[in-house]
């Protein structure tokens, strides 16, 4: 759409390019020709109405979707993912919407779900696999308790967590988070916040999904706006007011720019 | 007796609290009367002398004076128990029986967890065909010979089984224990109304009541308990 300098961007390699990605279902064009990068320690928010392709989009990523055309770049090499096994192998984490959760398993298989801890016999260690699920849940959530209870009888912000402790533990140089605090009190919203401040401090890059823009434009440093599943634009949070970012949620243009 | 000491010693090792270890010796002792007193049981049923004395005759020998034999365990018995406990296992200590769950409860979730669903559902397929293999070797050894309809139905009652052993319907939930306390509850059923004299065919019907039902009192009880 628009040529864009990121400052910070000087020399350092895109973690992830996304580029010209097309997918559609049946006739519906879900996501139309989308051109997305992120650098490392960087959050990216993408932002659009239901609908708009944004999770299609991320769901393209994490390899749960493949794309019809397009290209996918990890640190400025081709990648090729066929399914969420070889996003993993990517180091592309996500934490989707609906959690993804096997609801009649306990947080600890949850959270290696896939993964699993396994003793020399080859049998899983169900008692190392709680050792570090402590130990991670400790750190993100020091009121989860219920370690030995189905995921079914949590609360959605306990649930939460597990889903959250999932993307984190299995150190993510990707983390696609589509509304992680959708289902999340006070508290726990401020958590993720910190969350994704000291990932990003870490070095994470992080595309984060969300319908809440005061929230973004704290969390963020670029946000993509997506419309039809076409991209608005990528702008830069200081360059833009809350109200820009409305207006081309829902107009589907920038004010600002048209002016200029 | 093993697994019961090796887990524990797993468990001390993370730090976690653990029972005295007087609670472990009980446990232990338990189980291990249990399985004494299982053999005694099944021991204490002498073959009577009269079967004694064909049995001898058949191979042109006397019966020993003061000889007797128990009937003991019956090899599909030690072939039941040896069957559950390698599928215990494999359900609950083998990253395939964790899978196994994880698909059961959501399968979506299991895909994106990067769980192979297709390939899984082979491989329960493979798993049940190689149970069913065991079972008709079981069933036609027990008849000496038999047409090849031995089965024909039988599906029903393993199902019926599974569900009265606390298997969901739905997916995700079962053990082997209780599939085979299921199938003891079934097997009794139908033992039971063959001695009293029900007619074969409403011993089918009564049969299938109690699947119905079966699956009717799991999915009111599952929809109480807030599962799907």
């Amino acid at each position: 759409m628009e040529t864009r300098t990121d400052p910070r961007a000087n020399g350092a390699k895109p973690l992830v390019e996304l580029k010209d990605i097309r997918i559609a279902f049946g006739g519906v064009q879900a996501v139309d020709g989308v051109s997305l990068d992120l650098y490392p320690g960087e959050v990216v928010g993408l932002l659009g109405h239901n609908g708009a392709g944004k999770s299609t989009l991320i769901k393209i990523l994490s390899g749960a979707y493949k794309a019809d055309s397009g290209e996918i770049r990890i640190e400025g090499e081709k990648a090729t993912i066929n399914s969420p096994r070889d996003a993993r192998r990517y180091n592309i984490e996500t934490i989707y919407q609906t959690l993804a959760l096997a609801d009649n398993l306990d947080a600890a298989s949850n959270l290696f779900l896939g993964r699993e801890i396994v003793t020399k016999l080859g049998f899983v260690d169900d008692a190392k696999q709680e050792a570090e699920t402590r130990k991670i849940m400790a750190r993100l959530n020091p009121n989860f308790r219920k370690l030995s209870e189905p995921v079914s009888a949590l609360s959605g912000g306990q649930r939460q967590s597990v889903a959250i402790a999932r993307a984190v533990y299995f150190n993510a140089r990707i983390l696609i988070m589509d509304e992680p605090t959708a289902a999340l009190g006070v508290h726990e919203t401020a958590m993720v916040a910190d969350l994704i401040k000291e990932l990003k401090a870490q070095g994470l890059g992080i595309f984060l999904i969300s319908h809440d823009t005061r929230e973004m434009m704290d969390l963020c440093d670029r946000v993509s706006v997506m419309k039809n599943g076409q991209l608005v634009g990528t702008e830069r949070v200081e360059d833009v007011t809350e109200d820009d970012i409305l207006s081309m949620i829902i107009m589907g243009k920038n004010p600002k720019r048209d002016a200029a | 007796m093993l697994s019961l000491l090796s887990a524990r010693r797993n468990k001390v090792g993370h730090g976690f609290p653990v029972k005295p270890i007087w609670a472990e010796a009980v446990v232990i002792g338990i189980i291990v009367a249990a399985i004494l007193g299982f053999v005694a049981i099944l021991n204490a049923y002498e073959i009577p002398s009269r079967v004694l004395a064909r049995d001898f005759a058949a191979r042109g020998m006397e019966v020993p004076e003061g000889y007797t034999a128990a009937y003991g365990i019956p090899y599909s018995v030690l072939l039941l128990i040896a069957v559950a406990v390698v599928m215990t296992v494999i359900a609950r200590k083998t990253r395939l029986g964790r899978y196994i769950f994880a698909t059961g409860g959501n399968p979506d979730a299991a895909e994106l967890s990067g769980i192979n669903t297709r390939l899984l559902t082979v491989k329960v397929f493979s798993i049940m065909g190689i149970l069913v293999g065991i079972s008709a070797v079981v069933a036609s050894a027990r008849l000496t010979n038999h047409s090849n309809d031995i089965g024909t139905l039988d599906e029903l009652r393993v199902i019926a089984a599974a569900v009265i052993g606390g298997t969901a319907l739905s997916g995700g939930i079962g053990t082997i224990y209780g599939a085979i306390l299921g199938a003891l509850i079934m097997q009794s059923l139908q033992s039971g109304m063959a001695m009293v004299g029900v007619d074969a065919p409403l011993q089918n019907m009564v049969v299938g009541t109690v699947l119905v039902a079966a699956v009717l009192i799991d999915i009111i009880y599952r929809r109480r308990v807030g599962g799907k």
